[in-house]
């Protein structure tokens, strides 16, 4: 009964110019999400350096799709020269993510064009 | 007799050159991805490269060339070579080629080589030309579609009629971009209000302009002062007038008149749903229909019915998409629609919408809609429920029981049933997103841990409204969750130290007023939360 997480790659550039990677999520983030998101995120280029997770078209996030982004960002943060952050998150989402202190490790941003700008 | 091509008196040159220019041939057929093009460059390549008089493309069902090149060859392409192109999966004919003859009469096999090897590329070429064709010409239509969507919405009514003592709310959704669906209020110059609800047989664009044709008809009879009976035998002669394909396209409706001064309706049902009429006391009144769809049959006449619409009344007219919402092969059906509209309690008409819109969605497991649905509620309201500062939308010590697979994926039911049941006592949308992300953690705790992922076993959830705090039970079949209360350590878990899983008991903790959970034998081991209202917030919407 667990819905798919669909997961896009597109390519974007901050003010500054230098090139990001957006992964946008769409449909639910739970434990049906794991082989989605990491694959995703396995298959980024290794010399990607800056990542947006998008979570505008997601509906519905549990503690086991945090999980999960939560061990994306372990995995992030020991390649040493990855930066990640996050927009598109609904007020409450963005509650929940300060709260369990994800924002200590993905800079939290309302959406792509702050992220961006960042 | 001409040369063989590629064989041992053709030089290793020549036959290089021939490939070259077959190659180069090629890549200037793949060069556009215009029909038309890709044909006029073919026969111009033919033409030259063979030096030949003419060539031209005919496309399967159309008497002129479609590209030419060259002399002009005239049908029936007596002495003409002939080729067909067909697609690469279906092996469907593309178009064909017709090719003159050199003057010794016949091709030489280098030519015959040439001229077959180019009509293969340019099959592909077609193919994916028409291909390109295709994909405008749907996203010219996807465009129309999106312009007859956003026409179609704004020729709903943008507000309900603003009547003092009543609240009256309409919605309409459609399954495909437009819809059949008709809906419309309108205020009469003797203070009444004229009120349709009606449905085209089909659905989609063709239904779609129907009710728009229809919404000009109702709109300008309106204004003639007509009885309801003489509007729906004039609307109905007028439809039927139109001919065969407007009749199959015929419509089932209700008009409704409300006379707020006099407290009365009166209604004519042609071919409708009947619409639901709940009193105060407790009496239900069906208004059947009194004539068929309109539009269907010549010369057809409709009666009207007059009834009292005392405060505490209220009224359901919809279309057949909210009866003929499934679960599997089981419909929602009509008596449930009407049951829930009348037992819930609030007296807010546009949130007993949402909370139809939100039963239906859970009935169906949120499946995606199969029928245009629309539905306008009508509530005189009692006394009680008109005095400020004191609504509340539903009764103290109310209670609401969903049983759920013990299963992943379930708990968005119990989330959805916590919310209707949290915004019907008037709880802000941000307690309810707390309270529904608590609800989840709870429902995955007993699903995950108190149940052990046993899909046997299902889950139990109590809602229980208590004055002014919600209280849910989550209760599993195993035996429960013991409580661990400490906040999880995002650095020790970034470092790997600690299991990155676990977050849900915490969060529950963090979003409700009070979490408690107990342990015991199966079917006795539950979480308890509870949410407060906090008075100073409070909304009723």
């Amino acid at each position: 009964m667990q819905v798919t997480t669909k997961v896009s790659e597109r390519k974007a550039s901050t003010a500054s110019g230098s090139p990001v990677t957006i992964l946008s999520f769409a449909g639910d983030i739970s434990s049906a999400s794991k082989d989605a998101i990491l694959n995703a995120y396995h298959g980024l280029n290794g010399s990607t350096s800056k990542i947006l997770l998008d979570f505008t078209g997601v509906d519905y996030i549990n503690s086991s799709g945090i999980a999960i982004i939560i061990q994306m960002l372990l995995e992030a943060q020991k390649t040493g020269s990855q930066s990640v952050g996050i927009f598109g998150l609904s007020a409450h989402f963005q509650k929940v993510f300060t709260m369990v202190g994800i924002n200590k490790y993905a800079a939290l941003h309302k959406d792509e064009a702050s992220a961006l700008a960042a | 007799m001409d040369t063989i091509p590629f064989l041992p008196q053709d030089s290793l040159e020549q036959q290089v050159a021939r490939l070259q220019a077959l190659l180069e041939a090629a890549r200037h057929v793949h060069s556009s991805i215009q029909v038309k093009d890709v044909l006029q460059e073919t026969a111009r390549i033919l033409v030259r490269e063979l030096e030949l008089s003419g060539a031209l493309f005919l496309m399967p069902g159309a008497s002129e060339p479609v590209a030419s090149y060259g002399d002009t060859l005239a049908p029936p392409y007596e002495g003409c070579g002939r080729f067909p192109l067909f697609s690469g999966e279906s092996h469907q004919l593309l178009a064909e080629l017709v090719v003159s003859m050199p003057d010794s009469g016949e091709y030489s096999l280098y030519e015959q080589d040439f001229i077959e090897g180019l009509v293969l590329q340019t099959a592909v070429a077609l193919e994916n030309a028409t291909l390109h064709e295709r994909d405008l010409e749907w996203a010219r239509v996807q465009q129309d579609l999106d312009a007859a969507r956003l026409l179609q919405r704004s020729l709903l009514p943008r507000a309900m009629p603003d009547i003092p003592g009543f609240s009256i709310a309409a919605r309409s959704t459609t399954c495909y971009e437009v819809g059949g669906d008709y809906l419309d209020t309108m205020t009469l110059p003797d203070g009444t209000h004229l009120m349709v609800v009606a449905d085209v047989a089909g659905k989609g664009l063709a239904s779609a302009i129907v009710a728009t044709a229809f919404r000009a008809a109702v709109r300008s009879q309106s204004g003639h002062n007509l009885s309801l009976e003489d509007l729906a035998a004039r609307l109905s002669q007028q439809h039927w007038s139109e001919g065969g394909e407007a009749r199959r396209r015929y419509m089932t409706a209700l008009f409704l008149r409300l006379d707020p001064a006099q407290h009365e309706i009166e209604m004519v049902n042609a071919g409708h749903n009947p619409a639901a009429v709940s009193l105060p006391g407790g009496e239900l009144r069906m208004i059947e229909a009194s004539g068929p769809p309109l539009g269907m049959l010549p010369g057809m006449t409709y009666a009207a019915e007059r009834f009292a619409f005392p405060p505490g009344a209220r009224m359901l007219l919809y279309t057949d998409g909210l009866t003929e919402v499934f679960h599997g092969d089981e419909e929602f059906g009509q008596d449930r629609l009407v049951e829930t509209f009348r037992n819930t309690p609030c007296p807010e008409a546009e949130r007993v919408l949402d909370v139809l819109w939100d039963t239906l969605g859970t009935f169906s497991f949120h499946e995606p809609q199969t029928d245009d649905m629309t539905a306008l509620a009508i509530f005189h309201l009692a006394p009680e429920s008109l005095r400020a500062g004191d609504q509340t939308c539903m009764k103290s010590g109310s209670s609401v029981q969903v049983r759920l697979p013990s299963e992943l994926g379930f708990e968005k039911v119990a989330m959805s049933t916590a919310a209707s049941m949290a915004a019907l006592m008037g709880f802000s949308e941000d307690r309810i997103e707390d309270l529904k992300t608590a609800v989840a953690e709870a429902c995955i705790n007993a699903i995950e841990h108190g149940n052990q992922l046993n899909s046997s076993l299902s889950v139990g959830v109590v809602l229980s409204n208590n004055d002014d705090e919600l209280e849910v039970k989550v209760i599993d079949d195993g035996n429960g969750v013991r409580q661990s209360p400490h906040a999880p350590d995002i650095d020790r878990k970034m470092h790997g130290e600690e299991d990155p899983r676990g977050m849900g008991m915490f969060l529950i903790q963090a979003l409700v007023d009070e979490a408690e959970w107990h342990q015991g034998p199966p079917g006795k081991s539950f979480v308890r939360l509870v949410i407060r209202l906090d008075k100073e917030n409070q909304e009723c919407r």
